[in-house]
């Protein structure tokens, strides 16, 4: 159970990263990022997890939410990152590559001996 | 027709749905309730124009309260770390009291105390003086040379606790207010909002 909670922080922490990077690689809509971190398999963020961030991440002003017409139905709401989401971005992958860099080593730390 | 009907009682029950989680982000304090409840809505349509169907998209977003609580969480999470947040305007408030008792709040200390103090000592050291004068001439007892006193024994003997009284008070006053300007400068200092 408390290994289970501890992969659900992890998860959640790196949701954010994940998010920002979809978006910044190409604006999309909020159930196209569902679908594309369900193909990363542990990535895979329920929707009732991923809108609440994806409401945050735009109330703090690193998404900016702007009407597509559509085709297939109503008009659809595609996400794009702001400069200041493009800023948290990068420290939010500065800081993962830090800590999974020091993670490695410390597991390594037993390789040595 | 079964077609036609499971799509109107899908509807039905998206709006039901949409309803409950609005009134749930409204107990649980969002603002934007309705305009969440909006949002929710446009995220069932893609699913809906994705192929998926409604019944897959509810149990996935879960009962109305528990996504309006995620909701709530995240947002007031944003909201602990965003500049305009409740506790950084506090924090920001209680600065510019700080700030405002620091330079307002020290002038009218200087005035106040010294003030106070003046009165005090003054008083206080002509209680002291008018009864040391004032009792010996009372009781028939004769001055030092270099010290002359014109007015009925009396008198000086009558003032004395009156002085005296004006000294304690405004000591009174000195140490009220101190202890007010002590109380106030605590108060608006970092983390006591």
């Amino acid at each position: 159970m408390a290994e289970q909670d501890w992969t659900s922080q992890m998860r959640r922490g790196a949701l954010e990263l994940c998010v920002l990077h979809v978006v910044q690689a190409e604006p999309t809509y909020g159930y196209a990022i569902v679908e594309k971190l369900q193909a990363l398999g542990p990535l895979a963020a329920g929707e009732n997890t991923l809108y609440p961030l994806l409401r945050r991440l735009r109330a703090d002003g690193a998404l900016e939410a702007y009407a597509v017409e559509s085709a297939s139905g109503p008009p659809r709401q595609y996400l794009k990152i702001t400069p200041l989401g493009a800023a948290r971005l990068e420290n939010l992958r500065r800081d993962w590559i830090d800590l999974t860099r020091a993670i490695e080593r410390c597991l390594a730390l037993g390789d040595a001996t | 027709m079964t077609a036609q009907t499971d799509v109107t009682a899908d509807a039905a029950d998206i709006t039901a749905y949409l309803l409950a989680f609005e009134r749930a982000g409204k107990k649980r304090r969002l603002a934007e309730a309705r305009e969440l409840a909006e949002d929710v809505r446009q995220h069932i349509e893609e699913a809906q124009m994705a192929g998926r169907v409604w019944a897959d998209i509810r149990a996935k977003l879960g009962p109305p309260d528990a996504l309006a609580r995620a909701y709530a969480a995240e947002l007031l999470f944003g909201d602990e770390t965003a500049e305009g947040s409740g506790k950084a305007r506090a924090r920001r408030i209680n600065f510019w009291a700080m700030f405002g008792l620091a330079t307002g709040g020290g002038l009218l200390t200087l005035i106040v105390t010294s003030t106070l103090v003046t009165i005090s000592f003054a008083f206080g050291m002509s209680a002291v003086v008018l009864f040391a004068v004032g009792l010996p001439l009372a009781l028939g007892m004769p001055l030092p040379p270099d010290v002359h006193y014109e007015g009925a024994p009396w008198v000086a003997v009558a003032l004395s606790p009156l002085f005296a009284l004006g000294a304690w008070a405004a000591l009174k006053g000195l140490i009220a207010y101190m202890r007010w300007f002590g109380r106030s400068l605590r108060q608006s200092l970092p983390g006591r909002a």
